[in-house]
C-alpha cells in the first residue's frame, strides 16, 4: 500500500498542472458567463443556465489521459510494476473525483445563497442535476468525472499498448460497429423502445449508477491492458 | 544465489531476433560491461532483465524470481537508459523526490551531492534540461538509489568529458564502499575499460563472449614482425585480424600466451603487444561478422 501511496505522488506532485489548469478554465468560463448574463436585461425565464461547468470535465479528463502517456514510462523507469502504477492511478482519480465533486457541492450551495451570484445564474444548479439530497448531490458532481477519466484513461492506455494504428484502428472499429448498430436499430424500428427505456430510468440511475457502471468497466479494461504494455 | 541468471533467453520482435538462445549469470558485487554494437541487443536484455518488456522464451531469473511484474525483485534494480523520458510538469526536485521513496537503499546525502557535482538545478522544469543534463540527472538517480543491481544504459550521451569522469569516480569510490552489482553499457570502451571486472559482448542477438576483462585482454594479442614468422608463430592460434605492408605483417591473435610461447614468439623476432579491450571488442566482432 505504502508503494502504490508513492506511486500516487507521480500523479500529484506536480500538483499546480493538474489543478490549476481544470479549474481555471472553469473559473474563466464563470465569469465570462456572469458577464454575459449581467450584460442582458430580462433573461428570458428558464434561459439562465449555462452548460460551462462541461469545460471542468473535459478538461480533468485531458489531464488524465496525459497523466498516462507522460507518467507510465517515467514510472515503469523506475522500475515500479504495471499494476501498481494503475491501482495508484485509480486511487488519485477517484479521490480527485469525490474531492471535486464536494467543491461542486459548496460552489452550488454558494450560488444557491447569493441568488444565483445575484443574476439569478444557474452555473452549478443545472435543472435536471440539481438534486435535493446533498450527499446524491455530490455522486452526481464526482460519478462524471469517473465516467469520462476512466474513458479517457482506457484510451490512453490502448494508445500506449497499441500505437497510434491500435488507436485508429480501433477507433474505425467503433465507427464500424455504431453505424452498424444504429443501422440495426433503424431497420428494425427499436428507436421508440429505447426512449422509452432511457425515461423510464430513474433520473439517479441516469446520473450516477449507469454511469458508475460504465466507469468500473473502462477502468477494469484499462487495467487488463496495462498489464502487457511496453514503455 | 545469482543476481541474474539467463538460459537460453530468446526475444523475437515480429520477424527480428533481438536476442538469441543468450545465457549467462551476473554474480553479486561485480561491475560487468555489457558491450556490442547498436542493435547487438544489449537494450533489449536490460529492458527484459528490469520487467521493462516481456515476451521471451527461455529462462530468465532476478533473484531467483521471474523480473515481468514483481515488485519484490524489481524494487531491488535501478535501470538508468538514455531514452527515459519524464513528465513534462516535473522539476528536478520533483524526479528526486519520488526516486527518494521509491528506492529502498537511496541516499539523500549523496544525491545531493551529486545534484552539486553535476551542476543541476533543483528547481528546473525537465522540459528546460539540456540533453547532458537529463543525462547527468540519470546518472544521480542510479547512483544515489544504491540498488543491489543497477544499469547504466549509455547513461553520458550529451556529458562532457569532465562530467563523464566524475561520474566514473563516483561511480567507483561509492562502489568500493558499498558494493553491488553494477551493468554498464557504452560505446566508450576505453573509457570505461579500467572500471569493468567483466565483459558480456553481444553481437547481433548472440552472447559472443562472457569473460573476466584480464583474461580478455591477456587472451587477445597483436603480432607484428616479417610475414613469414608471424605467421609461422599464428598458425597455432586464432587469427581474428591480419594486414601486411610489404613483408611485414601484423596481425590480432587469440588464444593463450604463456611464458613458453612468448620466448617462441621473440626468437621469431616478433613484437607481442597487449591490445586494448576495446581493439579487443572490435576485433572480436569484426572477425564474426567477417566469418559471415
Amino acid at each position: 500500500m505504502t508503494r502504490i501511496l508513492d506511486v500516487a505522488r507521480m500523479h500529484t506532485i506536480a500538483w499546480v498542472g493538474q489543478l490549476a489548469w481544470p479549474w481555471g478554465i472553469m473559473a474563466l468560463s464563470l465569469g465570462v458567463n456572469l458577464l454575459i448574463f449581467a450584460s442582458i436585461d430580462e433573461a428570458a425565464p428558464g434561459k439562465n443556465t449555462t452548460g460551462g461547468l462541461a469545460s471542468l470535465y473535459i478538461v480533468c479528463s485531458i489531464v488524465a489521459a496525459a497523466s498516462i502517456s507522460q507518467v507510465f514510462p517515467f514510472a515503469l523507469g523506475m522500475g515500479v510494476t504495471r499494476r501498481t502504477f494503475y491501482l495508484a492511478t485509480v486511487l488519485v482519480n477517484v479521490v480527485q473525483a469525490v474531492a471535486y465533486g464536494v467543491l461542486l457541492y459548496l460552489l452550488n450551495l454558494i450560488e444557491g445563497a447569493t441568488g444565483g451570484f445575484g443574476i439569478e445564474l444557474r452555473f452549478f444548479r443545472i435543472p435536471y442535476i440539481d438534486v435535493d439530497n446533498g450527499l446524491l448531490q455530490i455522486a452526481v458532481y464526482a460519478v462524471p468525472f469517473l465516467f469520462l477519466n476512466f474513458l479517457s484513461i482506457f484510451v490512453a492506455v490502448w494508445y500506449v499498448r497499441f500505437g497510434m494504428n491500435g488507436l485508429l484502428g480501433a477507433g474505425a472499429a467503433l465507427i464500424l460497429v455504431t453505424g452498424l448498430l444504429v443501422a440495426l436499430i433503424t431497420w428494425q424500428g427499436w428507436f421508440g423502445d429505447i426512449w422509452q427505456w432511457l425515461s423510464s430510468q430513474h433520473q439517479i440511475s441516469l446520473l450516477v449508477g449507469w454511469p458508475a457502471l460504465i466507469a468500473a468497466v473502462a477502468a477494469l479494461g484499462g487495467m487488463a491492458a496495462i498489464r502487457r504494455a511496453n514503455a | 544465489m545469482s543476481v541474474v541468471a539467463a538460459a537460453g533467453l530468446t526475444k523475437r520482435f515480429g520477424e527480428v531476433t533481438a536476442l538469441d538462445d543468450v545465457t549467462f549469470t551476473l554474480t553479486g558485487n561485480k561491475i560487468y560491461g555489457l558491450l556490442g554494437r547498436n542493435g547487438a541487443g544489449k537494450t533489449t536484455l536490460m529492458q527484459l532483465i528490469t520487467g521493462q518488456n516481456g515476451g521471451i522464451s527461455g529462462d530468465l531469473t532476478l533473484f531467483g524470481e521471474r523480473p515481468y511484474e514483481n515488485e519484490r525483485a524489481l524494487s531491488r534494480v535501478v535501470f538508468i537508459k538514455e531514452s527515459q523520458t519524464y513528465p513534462t510538469a516535473y522539476q528536478v526536485r520533483h524526479v528526486m523526490s519520488l526516486a527518494r521513496r521509491l528506492f529502498p537503499n537511496w541516499d539523500e546525502d549523496f544525491a545531493q551531492s551529486l545534484l552539486d557535482d553535476f551542476d543541476l538545478p533543483r528547481k528546473r522544469n525537465v522540459r528546460k534540461l539540456s540533453r547532458g543534463m537529463l543525462s547527468a540527472l540519470g546518472v544521480t538517480i542510479g547512483l544515489a538509489a544504491r540498488a543491489p543491481l543497477t544499469f547504466f544504459d549509455e547513461p553520458y550521451l550529451g556529458l562532457d568529458a569532465v562530467a563523464r569522469q566524475l561520474f566514473y569516480d563516483r561511480l567507483l569510490a561509492d562502489y568500493a564502499e558499498n558494493p553491488r552489482t553494477v551493468v554498464l553499457s557504452t560505446h566508450l570502451i576505453d573509457e570505461v575499460a579500467d572500471l569493468i571486472e567483466h565483459v558480456l559482448l553481444l553481437d547481433r542477438g548472440k552472447l559472443l563472449l562472457d569473460a573476466p576483462s584480464d583474461e580478455l585482454r591477456g587472451e587477445v594479442m597483436e603480432a607484428s614482425g616479417p610475414a613469414a614468422a608471424v605467421d609461422e608463430f599464428a598458425a597455432g592460434y586464432r587469427v581474428l585480424h591480419r594486414e601486411q605492408l610489404g613483408g611485414a605483417v601484423r596481425a590480432s591473435l587469440r588464444g593463450s600466451f604463456d611464458d613458453a610461447e612468448r620466448t617462441r614468439a621473440k626468437k621469431l623476432g616478433i613484437d607481442l603487444a597487449p591490445v586494448s579491450l576495446q581493439q579487443a571488442v572490435v576485433r572480436l566482432t569484426t572477425e564474426r561478422t567477417n566469418a559471415r
